[in-house]
């Protein structure tokens, strides 16, 4: 009858030695090659500590309903402007126009994030009116909240302009998030949670796009509405509005951060053990080589019988 | 590996839709048929399809299946109802569906009712934002101006308003006038007015006029008993009161600058307010204007007002560099003639003009035009090393070397060597606490490059400035350390981020000691 292994155990087996001796010296030198060499080479191939890492988040976008257009109705720098800021209304003086404004926003898969922003504004025109281009600034208030809670006020700046008087400007697009350094993987980071306009400011200083748009950029974490096609409709008849209708869209972001202390510990230990585990292996073999072939000299203890182990 | 599916599935048409849905809501006509509404009983329709090329959406009956492929489950015990449902596309397996009756997926909750009392805080715990016309507030006269309020004026009328700087709005270059002037912010606002028609504008627009300006204008200095007081305000002084006169098709007297002086006490407020004006004369049919408006605050106390530093004592980027003849100055073209503007510290320049030698200019004369040119109209000898540098201190100037061309026979007009192009290189680095370094100049060195040219001919003269860092930078700061391995990895480990690692490792040796 064929026997075939049915189980295997290895045996151990010991081997003495004083504490000055050379399996001493042999032991720790071979201890400190198998331990320190794996964390020199996973240091030294760069990547040992995670520096940034990403996740996805779909923002808590919300439209703050603070408005200023500007219609550039001339060629030679004419214009007709309103906002919700009374002071920028007060400032423009005649050149208030008051248009008719609708704005909702949607919820299209009811997880409680708005998904988009129906935008419109109709401004209305005299018959000898014409829009050469617009400029306008929507508000929004903007909020992440997966790893660190992030709320900051944003804004998006709708700009188009042509050589061709239109009646319609169309545009759908996203707000995209613009970081210019991570965030933080936990804690409360209301840095940036200040009005992109001061609304009580009767000033022109505030209300001046340039100052508007460098104090916004001097900001790390911006959002930017990325609408590529934006349309330009011409012909307009006498009586109507000039129209502008923006689809707005807040989609899922992928958003750097700078990882927690055991985020990164967990990475640096993944790559340390997988480095160790060569050595450990390598210098076994080397140890064994050397205690069983008495290379260094060792009192070596008999191979214990397994039948008898509770004699002597 | 089988994903388990949660589909929505859609029961077209038939009569079982008709009547499962209950709310039909695209049936928005009463007594009528609505196209595409397949639950609409005014359709009578036993079988919406046959008629409709589709149904819309919200007219069929929806309902919630979770399913899963059907070999993966025997038998089901659960109380929901299941069904079986054949594979749509031929290969795909069979799918067994449960209908969990799920009441939190419905909004069959009785809708809460609303009341005066509680209007207020409902609608303020969920709503949002919204467009809310914010209440003006009328503005109230501070008892003392703080810096960058705005300042209040009074009308003979005792009507309340503000000392205006018009300015340009949003990004238009167009003047507003309604923009307030800021307490103590001194400043100059300039802007563009459009005047279509020089005749009729002349006289009806009362912008271009001074009066605007300063006529029935009485600022309030301070309002320390909280009621405004005509006799607390001080009326704007203006030397000029010329008006605008419209003399053939050319306007004379037309506001082009107007300059407000504000003279205050401390907190006492504003002593005196003084307007002084540009005028100038407009013709034609359609004028672009640029009108400035600036305003100046001086303390009673403070003495005439003297230089400028250009940094204490380093100099600081983009303000004037300093010579002994004022300071340094490069040509700049304006409008087809040449003008000077100041080099800003630290700033790469290049700009030029070009000039044209008279009928009775000779060849000498033109290459002195052009040497004086080049530098607007002045030729400086030495460069202040700082900022803060005062003519009568001699040790801080250093001197500039000058390299003129070659010296060229006196050439006539025909050929006439002129220098054609300055190059001025200025040497500078920072000194000091590397917390707070100073800018300071080493050397500047004026190059000239001549050319021949004819004396009748327009001839460019180009003056480039390049500012070279000189400092001597000490060994980097240990965190972005770039040099060898070893401190930097030592730097690691001291700077505790690796320390943990190490206090783990530590325990797991102790551990195979122990072992």
């Amino acid at each position: 009858m064929a026997l075939y292994e049915v189980y295997s155990h290895p045996a151990l087996l010991r081997y003495r030695s004083s504490i000055c001796s050379k399996a001493t010296l042999f032991i720790l030198i071979v201890l400190l090659l198998t331990y320190i060499p794996p964390l020199l080479v996973a240091f030294r191939s760069y990547g040992f500590w995670l520096k940034t890492s990403t996740y996805e988040e779909q923002p808590n976008v919300r439209f703050q309903y603070d408005v200023l257009l500007i219609a550039l109705s001339s060629t030679t720098g004419n214009y007709l402007a309103w906002s919700t800021y009374p002071g920028f209304n007060n400032l423009v003086g005649d050149k208030l126009r008051l248009p008719h404004i609708s704005a909702r926003e949607e919820d299209r898969n009811q997880d409680g994030k708005m998904d988009l922003l129906n935008f419109q504004l109709e401004l209305p025109l005299q018959p000898t009116d014409n829009i050469y281009g617009v400029q306008l600034i929507l508000t929004f208030s903007y909020q992440l909240s997966k790893m660190s809670t992030f709320i900051m006020q944003s804004m998006a700046l709708i700009q188009y302009s042509s050589p061709i008087p239109g009646s319609q400007l169309y545009m759908n697009g996203d707000l995209k998030l613009q970081q210019r350094q991570p965030l933080n993987h936990r804690g409360l980071d209301t840095t940036y949670n200040v009005s992109v306009i001061n609304r009580s400011s009767p000033f022109a200083s505030t209300y001046a796009l340039t100052n508007i748009i460098s104090s916004y950029q001097e900001r790390n974490v911006t959002t930017v509405l990325n609408a590529p096609n934006p349309l330009w409709i011409v012909g307009r008849a006498a009586s109507d509005p000039f129209v502008i209708k923006a689809v707005i869209r807040y989609p899922v972001e992928s958003i750097s951060y700078v990882p927690g202390f055991w985020e990164m510990l967990k990475y640096a230990w993944i790559q340390y053990v997988s480095i160790l585990l060569i050595f450990l292996w390598v210098f076994e073999r080397i140890k064994i080589f050397v205690f069983q072939n008495q290379v260094l000299t060792t009192v070596s203890g008999p191979i214990p019988s397994l039948y008898k182990s509770h004699q002597s | 590996m089988v994903p388990v599916l949660t589909v929505l599935l859609v029961w077209a048409g038939g009569v079982r839709a008709l009547t499962g849905v209950g709310v039909c809501t695209c049936d928005l006509s009463p007594g009528l048929c609505d196209l595409n509404c397949c639950c609409d009983p005014d359709c009578s329709l036993s079988d919406p399809t046959t008629v409709f090329s589709f149904c819309l959406p919200g007219s069929t009956k929806v309902q919630r299946w979770a399913c899963l492929s059907s070999w993966l489950m025997f038998r089901s015990n659960a109380p929901y109802p299941t069904t079986n449902i054949a594979p749509v596309t031929p290969g795909s397996p069979n799918l067994f569906c449960v209908l969990p009756s799920d009441s939190s997926l419905n909004y069959f909750i009785a809708p809460r009712t609303v009341s005066l009392g509680d209007f207020s805080a409902l609608s303020a715990r969920y709503s949002g934002a919204s467009f809310s016309p914010a209440p003006e507030s009328n503005p109230a006269v501070p008892a003392s101006y703080k810096a960058g309020d705005p300042i209040f004026t009074i009308s003979p009328g005792g009507t309340l308003g503000q000392l205006r700087q018009p300015a340009a709005v949003g990004d238009s270059s167009v003047c507003s006038f309604s923009n307030p002037a800021r307490f103590l912010a001194s400043g100059t606002t300039s802007c563009l007015r459009v005047i279509n028609s020089v005749s009729g504008s002349c006289q009806a627009d009362p912008t271009l006029g001074t009066q605007y300006y300063y006529r029935n204008i009485s600022v309030i200095g301070a309002n320390p008993t909280g009621t405004v007081i005509t006799s607390q305000s001080v009326p704007i002084i203006s030397l000029v009161t010329d008006t605008p006169i419209l003399q053939g098709g050319s306007c004379n007297n037309v506001v082009s600058q107007v300059s407000y002086t504000v003279r205050y006490n401390g907190t006492a407020g504003i002593v005196s307010v003084a307007a002084s004006f540009t005028l100038v004369n407009i013709s034609g049919t359609s004028v672009s204007l640029v009108q400035s408006f600036g305003v100046l605050y001086e303390s009673v106390s403070s003495v005439a007002p003297g230089t400028v530093r250009s940094g204490n004592p380093g100099y600081l980027v983009g303000l004037p560099v300093l010579s002994d003849a004022g300071p340094l100055l490069v040509p700049r073209s304006v409008g087809g003639s040449c003008t000077s503007g100041p080099v800003g510290f630290g700033e790469n320049t290049l700009s030029a003009c070009a000039i044209r030698g008279t009928g009775a200019e000779t060849c000498g004369d033109l290459a002195t035009r052009a040497y004086s040119t080049l530098l607007g109209g002045k030729l400086p000898q030495a460069v202040a090393t700082v900022g803060n540098t005062v003519a009568t201190q001699s040790g801080q100037w250093v001197p500039i070397i000058y390299q003129n061309c070659s010296n060229q026979p006196p050439g006539n007009c025909t050929s006439c060597p002129v220098p054609v192009s300055l190059a001025i290189h200025i040497l500078w680095a920072n000194v000091g606490q590397l917390s707070n370094p100073q800018a300071q100049v080493l050397g500047a060195r004026f190059q000239y490059r001549c050319q021949l040219v004819q004396c009748q001919d327009a001839t460019i003269l180009q003056t480039q400035v390049t500012f070279t860092d000189l400092t001597q930078r000490g060994p980097p700061p240990r965190s972005c350390a770039t040099g060898p391995v070893a401190p930097g990895l030592l730097h690691q480990w001291t700077s505790g981020t690796l320390l943990p690692l190490a206090w783990v490792l530590l325990g797991y040796m102790l551990h195979l000691w122990d072992g």
